[in-house]
Protein backbone atom coordinates (compact mmCIF):
# COMPACT_ATOMS: atom_id res chain seq x y z
CA UNK A 1 0.00 0.00 0.00
CA UNK A 2 2.78 2.42 0.85
CA UNK A 3 4.49 1.75 -2.52
CA UNK A 4 1.31 2.28 -4.50
CA UNK A 5 0.91 5.66 -2.92
CA UNK A 6 4.37 6.71 -3.91
CA UNK A 7 3.91 6.06 -7.69
CA UNK A 8 1.59 9.00 -8.44
CA UNK A 9 3.83 11.19 -6.37
CA UNK A 10 6.83 10.19 -8.51
CA UNK A 11 5.04 10.86 -11.80
CA UNK A 12 2.90 13.64 -10.64
CA UNK A 13 2.64 16.45 -13.08
CA UNK A 14 -0.14 18.69 -14.15
CA UNK A 15 -0.46 20.31 -17.52
CA UNK A 16 -3.43 22.36 -16.54
CA UNK A 17 -2.77 25.76 -15.23
CA UNK A 18 -3.26 26.04 -11.49
CA UNK A 19 -6.66 27.17 -10.47
CA UNK A 20 -7.06 30.67 -9.33
CA UNK A 21 -8.04 31.48 -5.79
CA UNK A 22 -11.48 32.62 -6.97
CA UNK A 23 -12.02 29.34 -8.83
CA UNK A 24 -11.04 27.38 -5.75
CA UNK A 25 -13.47 29.39 -3.64
CA UNK A 26 -16.27 28.80 -6.16
CA UNK A 27 -15.49 25.09 -6.27
CA UNK A 28 -15.45 24.91 -2.51
CA UNK A 29 -18.78 26.71 -2.33
CA UNK A 30 -20.18 24.40 -4.99
CA UNK A 31 -19.07 21.33 -3.02
CA UNK A 32 -20.57 22.69 0.19
CA UNK A 33 -23.79 23.56 -1.63
CA UNK A 34 -23.93 20.03 -3.11
CA UNK A 35 -23.35 18.52 0.29
CA UNK A 36 -26.11 20.50 1.96
CA UNK A 37 -28.48 20.05 -0.93
CA UNK A 38 -27.93 16.31 -0.71
CA UNK A 39 -28.69 16.51 2.98
CA UNK A 40 -31.97 18.35 2.36
CA UNK A 41 -34.04 15.46 0.89
CA UNK A 42 -32.42 13.10 3.38
CA UNK A 43 -33.50 15.41 6.19
CA UNK A 44 -36.98 15.67 4.67
CA UNK A 45 -37.26 11.91 4.40
CA UNK A 46 -36.03 11.54 7.98
CA UNK A 47 -38.54 14.10 9.16
CA UNK A 48 -41.32 12.37 7.22
CA UNK A 49 -40.29 9.04 8.72
CA UNK A 50 -40.22 10.56 12.19
CA UNK A 51 -43.68 12.04 11.71
CA UNK A 52 -44.99 8.76 10.35
CA UNK A 53 -43.58 6.84 13.30
CA UNK A 54 -44.87 9.45 15.74
CA UNK A 55 -48.35 9.33 14.20
CA UNK A 56 -48.48 5.57 13.84
CA UNK A 57 -46.93 4.39 17.07
CA UNK A 58 -47.25 7.22 19.57
CA UNK A 59 -49.90 9.86 18.95
CA UNK A 60 -52.35 7.70 16.94
CA UNK A 61 -52.60 4.94 19.56
CA UNK A 62 -52.83 7.55 22.32
CA UNK A 63 -55.72 9.19 20.49
CA UNK A 64 -57.39 5.81 19.95
CA UNK A 65 -56.96 4.97 23.62
CA UNK A 66 -58.61 8.26 24.63
CA UNK A 67 -61.43 7.66 22.14
CA UNK A 68 -61.97 4.17 23.55
CA UNK A 69 -61.97 5.46 27.14
CA UNK A 70 -64.48 8.16 26.23
CA UNK A 71 -66.67 5.62 24.40
CA UNK A 72 -66.55 3.19 27.31
CA UNK A 73 -67.40 5.83 29.86
CA UNK A 74 -70.13 7.29 27.64
CA UNK A 75 -71.75 3.91 27.14
CA UNK A 76 -71.50 3.23 30.86
CA UNK A 77 -73.13 6.55 31.70
CA UNK A 78 -75.76 6.14 28.99
CA UNK A 79 -76.81 2.74 30.24
CA UNK A 80 -79.98 3.12 32.31
CA UNK A 81 -79.52 -0.39 33.64
CA UNK A 82 -76.10 0.26 35.17
CA UNK A 83 -75.86 0.98 38.90
CA UNK A 84 -75.41 4.71 38.34
CA UNK A 85 -78.03 4.62 35.57
CA UNK A 86 -80.61 3.28 38.00
CA UNK A 87 -79.72 6.01 40.48
CA UNK A 88 -80.07 8.61 37.77
CA UNK A 89 -83.44 7.21 36.67
CA UNK A 90 -84.72 7.25 40.25
CA UNK A 91 -83.49 10.80 40.75
CA UNK A 92 -85.16 11.84 37.49
CA UNK A 93 -88.43 10.22 38.49
CA UNK A 94 -88.38 11.92 41.86
CA UNK A 95 -87.48 15.26 40.27
CA UNK A 96 -90.26 15.00 37.67
CA UNK A 97 -92.92 13.95 40.15
CA UNK A 98 -91.99 16.48 42.84
CA UNK A 99 -92.01 19.23 40.21
CA UNK A 100 -95.50 18.16 39.19
CA UNK A 101 -96.90 18.26 42.72
CA UNK A 102 -94.98 21.32 43.95
CA UNK A 103 -97.92 23.60 43.19
CA UNK A 104 -100.68 21.35 44.59
CA UNK A 105 -98.68 20.93 47.79
CA UNK A 106 -98.75 24.69 48.29
CA UNK A 107 -102.55 24.58 48.25
CA UNK A 108 -102.79 22.01 50.99
CA UNK A 109 -103.94 23.97 54.00
CA UNK A 110 -104.95 22.76 57.42
CA UNK A 111 -108.43 24.21 57.94
CA UNK A 112 -108.15 23.60 61.66
CA UNK A 113 -106.02 26.77 61.57
CA UNK A 114 -108.97 28.97 60.64
CA UNK A 115 -111.25 27.32 63.24
CA UNK A 116 -108.60 27.75 65.91
CA UNK A 117 -108.12 31.37 64.88
CA UNK A 118 -111.87 32.02 64.95
CA UNK A 119 -112.09 30.42 68.40
CA UNK A 120 -109.34 32.76 69.58
CA UNK A 121 -110.95 35.89 68.18
CA UNK A 122 -114.61 35.16 68.93
CA UNK A 123 -114.06 33.12 72.09
CA UNK A 124 -113.74 35.98 74.59
CA UNK A 125 -115.21 39.01 72.95
CA UNK A 126 -117.20 41.47 74.97
CA UNK A 127 -119.73 42.15 72.20
CA UNK A 128 -121.01 38.56 72.04
CA UNK A 129 -120.12 38.35 68.36
CA UNK A 130 -120.20 34.89 66.81
CA UNK A 131 -118.87 33.38 63.59
CA UNK A 132 -121.58 32.12 61.31
CA UNK A 133 -119.60 30.89 58.33
CA UNK A 134 -116.07 30.12 57.27
CA UNK A 135 -114.61 29.95 53.83
CA UNK A 136 -111.58 30.02 51.68
CA UNK A 137 -111.76 31.57 48.25
CA UNK A 138 -109.96 30.49 45.11
CA UNK A 139 -107.44 33.28 45.67
CA UNK A 140 -106.46 31.73 49.00
CA UNK A 141 -108.12 34.45 51.08
CA UNK A 142 -109.89 33.23 54.20
CA UNK A 143 -113.34 34.64 54.93
CA UNK A 144 -115.36 34.63 58.15
CA UNK A 145 -118.95 35.80 58.26
CA UNK A 146 -120.14 36.75 61.73
CA UNK A 147 -122.98 38.46 63.55
CA UNK A 148 -123.15 40.58 66.60
CA UNK A 149 -126.06 41.96 68.64
CA UNK A 150 -123.83 44.85 69.60
CA UNK A 151 -123.19 47.70 67.12
CA UNK A 152 -119.57 47.83 68.29
CA UNK A 153 -119.13 44.14 67.50
CA UNK A 154 -117.82 44.41 63.91
CA UNK A 155 -115.31 47.13 64.81
CA UNK A 156 -114.04 45.28 67.88
CA UNK A 157 -113.65 42.00 66.03
CA UNK A 158 -111.87 43.79 63.18
CA UNK A 159 -109.51 45.44 65.67
CA UNK A 160 -108.81 42.11 67.37
CA UNK A 161 -108.01 40.44 64.03
CA UNK A 162 -105.81 43.33 62.92
CA UNK A 163 -103.82 43.16 66.15
CA UNK A 164 -103.20 39.46 65.76
CA UNK A 165 -99.68 38.73 64.50
CA UNK A 166 -100.86 35.53 62.78
CA UNK A 167 -102.70 37.31 59.99
CA UNK A 168 -102.29 40.01 57.36
CA UNK A 169 -104.37 41.72 54.65
CA UNK A 170 -107.28 42.09 57.05
CA UNK A 171 -110.36 43.62 55.48
CA UNK A 172 -113.89 44.32 56.69
CA UNK A 173 -115.83 43.58 53.54
CA UNK A 174 -119.37 44.39 54.59
CA UNK A 175 -121.56 45.24 57.57
CA UNK A 176 -125.30 45.21 57.54
CA UNK A 177 -128.06 45.18 60.12
CA UNK A 178 -130.65 42.43 60.00
CA UNK A 179 -133.93 44.10 60.90
CA UNK A 180 -135.58 40.84 61.95
CA UNK A 181 -132.97 39.68 64.45
CA UNK A 182 -131.45 43.12 65.07
CA UNK A 183 -128.03 41.53 64.64
CA UNK A 184 -125.19 43.18 62.79
CA UNK A 185 -123.91 40.80 60.13
CA UNK A 186 -120.38 41.37 58.88
CA UNK A 187 -117.75 39.72 56.73
CA UNK A 188 -114.02 39.79 57.45
CA UNK A 189 -111.34 38.57 55.07
CA UNK A 190 -107.68 37.97 55.85
CA UNK A 191 -104.73 35.80 55.07
CA UNK A 192 -102.42 33.89 57.36
CA UNK A 193 -98.82 35.03 57.38
CA UNK A 194 -97.72 31.47 57.97
CA UNK A 195 -99.97 28.79 56.60
CA UNK A 196 -99.86 25.46 58.32
CA UNK A 197 -99.18 22.56 56.02
CA UNK A 198 -100.00 20.23 58.84
CA UNK A 199 -98.20 17.87 61.18
CA UNK A 200 -95.91 20.59 62.46
CA UNK A 201 -94.59 21.72 59.10
CA UNK A 202 -95.19 25.29 57.99
CA UNK A 203 -94.46 27.50 55.10
CA UNK A 204 -94.37 31.24 54.85
CA UNK A 205 -97.09 32.60 52.66
CA UNK A 206 -95.65 34.72 49.93
CA UNK B 1 -35.18 39.43 -35.91
CA UNK B 2 -31.81 40.96 -36.70
CA UNK B 3 -28.66 38.94 -35.91
CA UNK B 4 -27.43 41.78 -33.67
CA UNK B 5 -30.52 41.44 -31.54
CA UNK B 6 -30.47 37.63 -31.51
CA UNK B 7 -26.92 37.32 -30.28
CA UNK B 8 -27.41 38.70 -26.69
CA UNK B 9 -30.56 36.65 -26.25
CA UNK B 10 -28.80 33.45 -27.23
CA UNK B 11 -25.98 34.44 -24.96
CA UNK B 12 -28.44 34.94 -22.09
CA UNK B 13 -30.13 31.60 -22.78
CA UNK B 14 -26.81 29.89 -22.90
CA UNK B 15 -25.87 31.54 -19.58
CA UNK B 16 -29.09 30.32 -17.86
CA UNK B 17 -28.56 26.88 -19.30
CA UNK B 18 -25.01 26.83 -18.01
CA UNK B 19 -26.09 27.88 -14.56
CA UNK B 20 -28.84 25.25 -14.59
CA UNK B 21 -26.32 22.65 -15.73
CA UNK B 22 -23.88 23.78 -13.05
CA UNK B 23 -26.49 23.56 -10.23
CA UNK B 24 -28.60 20.76 -11.69
CA UNK B 25 -27.84 18.47 -8.73
CA UNK B 26 -28.94 21.08 -6.22
CA UNK B 27 -32.00 22.00 -8.24
CA UNK B 28 -33.15 18.39 -8.61
CA UNK B 29 -32.60 17.65 -4.95
CA UNK B 30 -34.35 20.81 -3.89
CA UNK B 31 -37.32 19.92 -6.09
CA UNK B 32 -37.38 16.41 -4.61
CA UNK B 33 -37.28 17.93 -1.14
CA UNK B 34 -40.14 20.26 -1.96
CA UNK B 35 -42.15 17.32 -3.26
CA UNK B 36 -41.43 15.37 -0.06
CA UNK B 37 -42.40 18.34 2.10
CA UNK B 38 -45.62 18.96 0.23
CA UNK B 39 -46.74 15.39 -0.28
CA UNK B 40 -45.51 13.68 2.86
CA UNK B 41 -44.37 15.99 5.62
CA UNK B 42 -47.24 18.46 5.48
CA UNK B 43 -49.99 15.78 5.48
CA UNK B 44 -48.24 13.97 8.33
CA UNK B 45 -47.85 17.24 10.24
CA UNK B 46 -51.51 18.01 9.59
CA UNK B 47 -52.47 14.55 10.82
CA UNK B 48 -50.33 15.02 13.92
CA UNK B 49 -52.00 18.36 14.64
CA UNK B 50 -55.40 16.75 14.12
CA UNK B 51 -54.49 13.94 16.49
CA UNK B 52 -53.39 16.42 19.14
CA UNK B 53 -56.60 18.37 18.68
CA UNK B 54 -58.65 15.19 18.98
CA UNK B 55 -56.70 14.11 22.06
CA UNK B 56 -57.38 17.49 23.61
CA UNK B 57 -61.11 17.14 22.82
CA UNK B 58 -61.23 13.60 24.14
CA UNK B 59 -59.40 14.66 27.30
CA UNK B 60 -61.84 17.44 28.06
CA UNK B 61 -64.81 15.19 27.19
CA UNK B 62 -63.40 12.44 29.38
CA UNK B 63 -62.92 14.84 32.27
CA UNK B 64 -66.52 16.03 31.87
CA UNK B 65 -67.74 12.43 31.85
CA UNK B 66 -65.66 11.61 34.92
CA UNK B 67 -67.22 14.57 36.71
CA UNK B 68 -70.65 13.35 35.59
CA UNK B 69 -69.82 9.87 36.87
CA UNK B 70 -68.70 11.29 40.21
CA UNK B 71 -71.93 13.28 40.46
CA UNK B 72 -73.97 10.20 39.66
CA UNK B 73 -72.08 8.20 42.26
CA UNK B 74 -72.83 10.93 44.77
CA UNK B 75 -76.50 10.55 43.83
CA UNK B 76 -76.40 7.19 45.60
CA UNK B 77 -76.28 8.85 48.99
CA UNK B 78 -79.03 11.33 48.13
CA UNK B 79 -81.32 9.11 46.11
CA UNK B 80 -81.20 6.12 48.46
CA UNK B 81 -82.37 8.42 51.24
CA UNK B 82 -85.15 9.71 49.03
CA UNK B 83 -86.34 6.33 47.88
CA UNK B 84 -88.81 6.20 50.75
CA UNK B 85 -90.22 9.56 49.63
CA UNK B 86 -90.65 8.26 46.10
CA UNK B 87 -92.52 5.23 47.42
CA UNK B 88 -94.79 7.58 49.41
CA UNK B 89 -95.42 9.76 46.37
CA UNK B 90 -96.29 6.66 44.33
CA UNK B 91 -98.71 5.62 47.04
CA UNK B 92 -100.28 9.07 47.50
CA UNK B 93 -100.42 9.96 43.83
CA UNK B 94 -100.62 6.64 42.09
CA UNK B 95 -99.89 6.16 38.44
CA UNK B 96 -103.02 4.38 37.38
CA UNK B 97 -106.31 4.60 35.57
CA UNK B 98 -108.82 7.14 36.72
CA UNK B 99 -109.91 6.83 40.34
CA UNK B 100 -112.88 9.18 40.04
CA UNK B 101 -115.40 6.71 41.40
CA UNK B 102 -113.27 5.38 44.25
CA UNK B 103 -112.32 8.94 45.24
CA UNK B 104 -115.95 9.99 45.41
CA UNK B 105 -116.83 6.88 47.39
CA UNK B 106 -113.98 7.34 49.87
CA UNK B 107 -115.05 10.94 50.59
CA UNK B 108 -118.66 9.91 50.99
CA UNK B 109 -117.63 7.18 53.42
CA UNK B 110 -115.44 9.59 55.39
CA UNK B 111 -118.32 12.05 55.61
CA UNK B 112 -120.74 9.37 56.77
CA UNK B 113 -118.24 8.06 59.31
CA UNK B 114 -118.06 11.55 60.80
CA UNK B 115 -121.82 11.88 61.09
CA UNK B 116 -122.31 14.16 58.08
CA UNK B 117 -124.97 13.91 55.45
CA UNK B 118 -123.88 14.09 51.85
CA UNK B 119 -126.48 16.02 49.90
CA UNK B 120 -124.72 16.33 46.57
CA UNK B 121 -121.45 15.49 44.84
CA UNK B 122 -119.94 16.11 41.45
CA UNK B 123 -116.63 14.55 40.45
CA UNK B 124 -114.68 15.14 37.25
CA UNK B 125 -111.28 14.78 35.74
CA UNK B 126 -108.88 17.37 34.34
CA UNK B 127 -105.52 16.66 32.80
CA UNK B 128 -103.06 19.31 33.87
CA UNK B 129 -101.08 20.27 30.80
CA UNK B 130 -98.89 22.99 32.21
CA UNK B 131 -97.20 22.97 35.53
CA UNK B 132 -94.82 24.95 37.70
CA UNK B 133 -93.00 27.34 35.37
CA UNK B 134 -89.75 26.83 37.25
CA UNK B 135 -89.88 23.15 36.66
CA UNK B 136 -87.23 21.52 34.60
CA UNK B 137 -89.57 18.73 33.64
CA UNK B 138 -91.82 20.26 31.05
CA UNK B 139 -94.57 18.11 29.63
CA UNK B 140 -92.70 17.98 26.35
CA UNK B 141 -89.72 16.23 27.91
CA UNK B 142 -91.25 14.24 30.70
CA UNK B 143 -91.86 11.18 28.58
CA UNK B 144 -95.60 11.58 28.52
CA UNK B 145 -96.21 11.73 32.25
CA UNK B 146 -99.28 13.76 33.10
CA UNK B 147 -100.70 14.95 36.35
CA UNK B 148 -104.40 14.30 36.41
CA UNK B 149 -106.58 16.38 38.67
CA UNK B 150 -109.80 14.90 39.99
CA UNK B 151 -111.86 17.87 41.14
CA UNK B 152 -114.88 17.12 43.25
CA UNK B 153 -117.55 19.28 44.81
CA UNK B 154 -119.34 17.91 47.85
CA UNK B 155 -122.27 19.41 49.68
CA UNK B 156 -122.50 18.20 53.24
CA UNK B 157 -124.59 19.00 56.26
CA UNK B 158 -124.08 18.22 59.90
CA UNK B 159 -122.96 19.50 63.25
CA UNK B 160 -120.05 21.88 63.49
CA UNK B 161 -117.95 19.45 65.50
CA UNK B 162 -118.59 16.72 62.91
CA UNK B 163 -117.51 19.02 60.10
CA UNK B 164 -114.35 19.95 61.96
CA UNK B 165 -113.61 16.31 62.57
CA UNK B 166 -114.25 15.48 58.92
CA UNK B 167 -111.94 18.25 57.71
CA UNK B 168 -109.30 17.26 60.20
CA UNK B 169 -109.42 13.62 59.11
CA UNK B 170 -109.40 14.65 55.48
CA UNK B 171 -106.28 16.71 56.04
CA UNK B 172 -104.50 14.23 58.26
CA UNK B 173 -105.55 11.16 56.30
CA UNK B 174 -103.37 8.92 54.23
CA UNK B 175 -104.66 10.37 50.94
CA UNK B 176 -103.23 13.46 49.31
CA UNK B 177 -106.39 15.54 48.92
CA UNK B 178 -106.37 19.30 48.57
CA UNK B 179 -109.19 21.48 49.84
CA UNK B 180 -109.31 23.98 47.03
CA UNK B 181 -112.27 25.98 48.22
CA UNK B 182 -114.59 25.79 51.18
CA UNK B 183 -117.75 27.48 52.24
CA UNK B 184 -119.07 26.50 55.62
CA UNK B 185 -122.10 28.19 57.06
CA UNK B 186 -124.67 27.71 59.67
CA UNK B 187 -127.90 26.42 58.16
CA UNK B 188 -130.67 29.02 58.18
CA UNK B 189 -133.17 28.90 60.96
CA UNK B 190 -136.66 27.65 60.06
CA UNK B 191 -138.51 30.00 57.81
CA UNK B 192 -140.24 32.81 59.53
CA UNK B 193 -143.78 33.70 58.70
CA UNK B 194 -144.64 37.32 58.58
CA UNK B 195 -147.61 39.19 57.20
CA UNK B 196 -147.32 42.44 55.31
CA UNK B 197 -149.67 45.37 55.36
CA UNK B 198 -152.09 43.68 52.95
CA UNK B 199 -152.19 40.51 55.04
CA UNK B 200 -150.30 38.52 52.42
CA UNK B 201 -148.09 35.82 53.91
CA UNK B 202 -144.43 36.33 53.15
CA UNK B 203 -141.96 33.54 53.72
CA UNK B 204 -138.68 34.93 54.94
CA UNK B 205 -135.87 32.54 54.24
CA UNK B 206 -132.93 34.68 55.16
CA UNK B 207 -129.85 33.54 56.95
CA UNK B 208 -130.82 34.18 60.51
CA UNK B 209 -128.33 33.46 63.20
CA UNK B 210 -128.79 33.48 66.87
CA UNK B 211 -127.07 31.90 69.78
CA UNK B 212 -130.01 29.60 70.30
CA UNK B 213 -130.24 28.33 66.69
CA UNK B 214 -129.80 24.65 66.07
CA UNK B 215 -126.18 23.51 65.54
CA UNK B 216 -126.71 22.52 61.94
CA UNK B 217 -124.14 23.56 59.37
CA UNK B 218 -123.91 23.14 55.64
CA UNK B 219 -120.66 22.99 53.79
CA UNK B 220 -119.75 23.17 50.14
CA UNK B 221 -116.25 21.92 49.65
CA UNK B 222 -114.14 21.65 46.51
CA UNK B 223 -111.63 18.84 46.84
CA UNK B 224 -108.92 17.79 44.46
CA UNK B 225 -107.18 14.47 44.27
CA UNK B 226 -104.21 13.92 42.00
CA UNK B 227 -103.03 11.02 39.91
CA UNK B 228 -100.16 10.42 37.54
CA UNK B 229 -100.77 8.94 34.15
CA UNK B 230 -98.52 7.93 31.28
CA UNK B 231 -100.19 9.33 28.17
CA UNK B 232 -99.20 6.57 25.83
CA UNK B 233 -98.79 3.89 28.48
CA UNK B 234 -95.23 3.33 27.36
CA UNK B 235 -93.30 2.84 30.58
CA UNK B 236 -89.98 2.35 28.80
CA UNK B 237 -90.31 5.80 27.25
CA UNK B 238 -91.18 7.18 30.65
CA UNK B 239 -88.17 5.50 32.21
CA UNK B 240 -85.92 6.93 29.49
CA UNK B 241 -87.34 10.38 30.14
CA UNK B 242 -86.52 10.03 33.85
CA UNK B 243 -83.02 8.91 32.86
CA UNK B 244 -82.58 12.01 30.69
CA UNK B 245 -83.19 14.38 33.62
CA UNK B 246 -79.81 16.03 34.34
CA UNK B 247 -78.09 14.46 37.32
CA UNK B 248 -77.53 17.89 38.89
CA UNK B 249 -81.30 18.45 39.07
CA UNK B 250 -82.57 17.85 42.55
CA UNK B 251 -86.15 17.06 43.58
CA UNK B 252 -88.14 19.84 45.18
CA UNK B 253 -87.06 19.89 48.81
CA UNK B 254 -90.31 21.56 49.90
CA UNK B 255 -92.30 18.67 48.47
CA UNK B 256 -90.01 16.07 50.05
CA UNK B 257 -90.29 17.80 53.43
CA UNK B 258 -94.05 17.93 53.05
CA UNK B 259 -94.28 14.24 52.17
CA UNK B 260 -91.91 13.18 54.96
CA UNK B 261 -93.61 15.21 57.64
CA UNK B 262 -97.20 14.47 56.74
CA UNK B 263 -97.23 10.92 55.49
CA UNK B 264 -95.25 8.60 57.73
Amino acid sequence: MAKEKKIPELFAFNLLPPKTKEELIVESRKATSKFYTTLLPIFCLALALLLFLLNTFVVGPTKDAWAKSVDNLTSLLNNPNSATGKLKTRNGELKTKTDFIATPVQKNVDFEQIFAFADKIFGNNATNSKASSYGREDTGIFVINAYSPNPDGPAQILAAIKQDPEVKDVDLRSVKKDNITNNYQFTVSFNFIVIKYGAGSTTTKT
Amino acid sequence: MEPDQLQPKLKANSSIFDIAKLYSWQIILTLISIVIILSVILPFAQQLTDYFGQISDYTSKYNTLVQQQQREQLLAAVTNAQEASLAKIDKLIPQSQTAVVSFSESISKKATDNGLTLTDSVVGEIVIVSQNSQSASKPSNNGGLQLVELPAEFKLTGQFSSIRSFLSKLFGGSDFIIIQKMDLQKSPAPALVKSDSSNNIILKNQNIYSSSSVDNWSMTIDLVKYQFRATNGDLTKLKNAYFQVPDNSRPSQAVLDFIDKNYN
